[in-house]
């Protein structure tokens, strides 16, 4: 791993204050991506996946979004300390962003082909009409007819809708790509589809890619990192066939341990048992503990650190740290795959 | 598209008649003899009733409303009884009045309304919000009577900068139009300040921030673009009433409008100008709600497809 360091978050906190309660949506959160590399981050609703990605480009609501602290470095410039104009210059042409929901992402009263211009007019010194040529060339590319340019985004399909967003945060060859569940509100077929094309244009343009899912099947089909995230926090990180191969946390192991298997006669599915812990009110000590079928008295009151288990593999629990008595847990954490 | 406004236009017919209809039976219902008033103090009974017979008014109701559509559709509205002029010649001579003044208070509500719940909506909360929903409140509970004498106190008697009564250019339009407007002006504000708040928070437009486009452009271009058909909704309907509503500010200002022009007809009992100013008034609220809807289209595509789809 020689390659230069694209983006590196630092001690990531995000809070969401209302007059009553704080939510706390990402708490010291620590990542880092290289040039040509593509993370997938991982987690259940409310991990706190995509204030992550939102708080990159600063996009988080403010009020209530508060980002408290910490460091949001691309290409060595610290974002979150960066000035407007400076942000506005990363927007759209260096780090751009694939959001959840094609059906509301697109403007309704402007052309699909202008709202690509747009963002080609605004970064690249061109004139209107080369701009609206390459809005079209986009579109050529994600698989549109040219001469759809000029219709409406209620003229498509979520599938089309979702490409046409695609072609948008490619427009201007970003070194980053934020996708927050492209595929989510996409029936299969289209998911497939979609992930195919995400991934040759990635292949295409050398493109950095944070793709935000919670879906383990699209990691393994798109990523070459993974990243587990949990209560706002990063539990577990490595390549794909170190985590996949070699899943080290408990929550990584019930996430695996939940996906029904083809040859295996199953009744019920596996679930990790318990709730995602309330973000206003964080447990103590290791925040997975209450869920954890290893939970012993050292994991409420003291917080894991990030250990080396191999090779770049990463993992946020206190077993694995060596704070617990390994003989009576080890053999069990590994009884999967 | 065309169709959509002829058929629109069409839908007039109807609503006029049974407006002439309603407004012809109230004033006949009302106790009053138009012929007193034609004839003023001195008159013997045969002229009374010559009278009568010569503007018709011996002939049954039924038969007397047919005539008097019968000639407006033919241009003809009749001839006021107080001033013995054609009723048309009198209306045409006051209704731009009335109408410049309307357009000049509703472009000044609209503009500044507009502007001002823009910034409140952008500006959430902060002290520029507050103070514009205050204003808001001040302008929608002060009796515009009296706000056009404030005008007229200290601009035209005090400052003397505008003239307060002569009628002369776009000068003497500044007080009036803004007496006027400042009811319109608060809710429109207000209008673009709710509709804004909600389409601010809409996906397409954290979408256009991803984009790197400057935060003013986010909202004029992406939010108030889709906040704009509730904020076309509440002008059409302001504008009917600037219309119709401007009797005491035409009074105030001595304007030679038709909200005067129409009181004085109703207390003189002069049929023909009640009727004609209703009528008008009528066909401007139609025409204007047929404006609006051609501006939705305009702003929306999607409404725009309904229309060319001939599914309204």
């Amino acid at each position: 791993m020689n390659r230069s360091k694209l983006l590196e978050i630092k001690d990531l906190t995000v809070e969401y204050r209302t007059d009553d309660e704080i939510v706390y949506a990402v708490n010291s959160l620590n990542l880092s991506l290289h040039s040509g590399e593509s993370l997938g981050l991982v987690g259940e609703t409310g991990a706190g996946k995509s204030t992550t990605a939102l708080s990159i480009l600063q996009l988080v609501a403010d009020p209530p979004g508060k980002i408290t602290s910490g460091e949001i470095l691309f290409e060595g410039d610290d974002l979150l300390k960066a000035k407007r104009d400076f942000l506005r210059h990363i927007r759209g042409n260096k780090i751009s962003m694939i959001f959840q929901d094609p059906m509301t992402s697109l403007n309704p009263v402007y052309s699909v082909g202008d709202q690509i211009a747009e963002v080609i007019y605004l970064h690249e010194k061109c004139s209107k009409a080369e701009a609206q040529q390459k809005a079209a060339d986009m579109l050529e590319m994600v698989g549109i007819p040219k001469d759809r340019y000029d219709e409406f985004p209620h003229q498509f399909s979520g599938g089309m809708k979702q490409r046409v967003v695609i072609a948008m945060s490619i427009a201007c060859s970003p070194k980053l790509i934020l996708a927050d569940e492209p595929t989510t509100a996409l029936d299969v077929t289209i998911q497939a589809q979609v992930l195919e094309l995400m991934n040759d244009l990635k292949v295409k343009l050398n493109t950095s890619l944070l793709l935000i899912t919670h879906d383990l099947g699209v990691v393994a089909q798109v990523c070459d990192r993974v990243a587990i995230m949990y209560a706002g926090e990063i539990v577990e990180t490595g390549t794909v066939e170190e985590v996949f191969e070699h899943p080290k946390h408990p929550y990584t192991i019930g996430l695996f341990r939940s996906i029904p298997t083809l040859d295996e006669k199953v009744d019920r599915l596996k679930p990790i048992t318990g709730q995602m812990p309330d973000p206003t009110n964080l447990p103590s000590g290791c925040k997975f503990h209450p869920r954890c079928p290893h939970m012993n008295e050292v994991c409420t009151k003291m917080k894991p650190a990030m250990t080396n288990v191999a090779g770049t593999h990463i993992v946020k629990c206190l077993i694995h740290e060596g704070k617990l008595d390994p003989t009576e847990i080890m053999e069990e954490v590994n009884y999967v795959r | 598209m065309h169709k959509f406004i002829l058929r629109r236009l069409a839908m007039l017919i109807p609503v006029l008649l049974g407006v002439s209809f309603i407004v012809f039976s109230i004033m006949d219902l009302t106790p009053g003899d138009p012929v007193e008033m034609y004839l003023g103090d001195n008159y013997t009974p045969e002229a009374h009733a010559e009278m009568t017979k010569e503007l018709g008014l011996d002939k049954p109701f039924i038969v007397r409303y047919l005539s008097y559509i019968g000639n407006a559709v033919q241009g003809d509205f009749g001839i006021s009884y107080s001033t013995k002029q054609p009723v048309l010649d009198e209306i045409l001579a006051r209704f731009p009045n009335t109408l410049v003044l309307a357009i000049a208070a509703l472009i000044f509500a609209i503009v500044v309304g507009i502007i001002l719940g823009t910034i409140s909506a952008a500006k959430q909360n902060s002290i520029f919000d507050s103070m514009s929903t205050f204003t808001a409140l001040i302008g929608v509970s002060m009796p515009n009577f009296w706000f056009g004498l404030m005008l007229i106190i200290i601009f035209a008697a005090g400052l003397g900068w505008f003239p307060s009564s002569e009628f002369s250019g776009v000068k003497s339009l500044v007080l009036p139009a803004i007496a006027l407007g400042t009811n319109s002006l608060a809710i429109i504000t207000r209008m673009t300040r709710s509709s804004l708040l909600e389409t601010i928070r809409q996906d397409y437009v954290r979408t256009a921030r991803a984009k790197g486009l400057k935060e003013y452009k986010v909202i004029i271009k992406h939010a108030l673009r889709n906040a704009m058909i509730p904020i076309i909704t509440i002008s059409g309907l302001q504008f009917g009433f600037l219309i119709s509503g401007a009797v005491v500010i035409e009074t105030v200002f001595s304007w030679p409008g038709i909200g005067r022009l129409l009181v004085e007809a109703i207390q003189l009992k002069d049929t023909p100008i009640v009727l004609s100013l209703v009528l008008i008034k009528a066909g401007m609220f139609t025409v204007i709600n047929l404006g609006t809807d051609i501006m939705y289209a305009f702003f929306d595509p999607r409404i725009r497809a309904q229309y060319k789809a001939k599914r309204v």
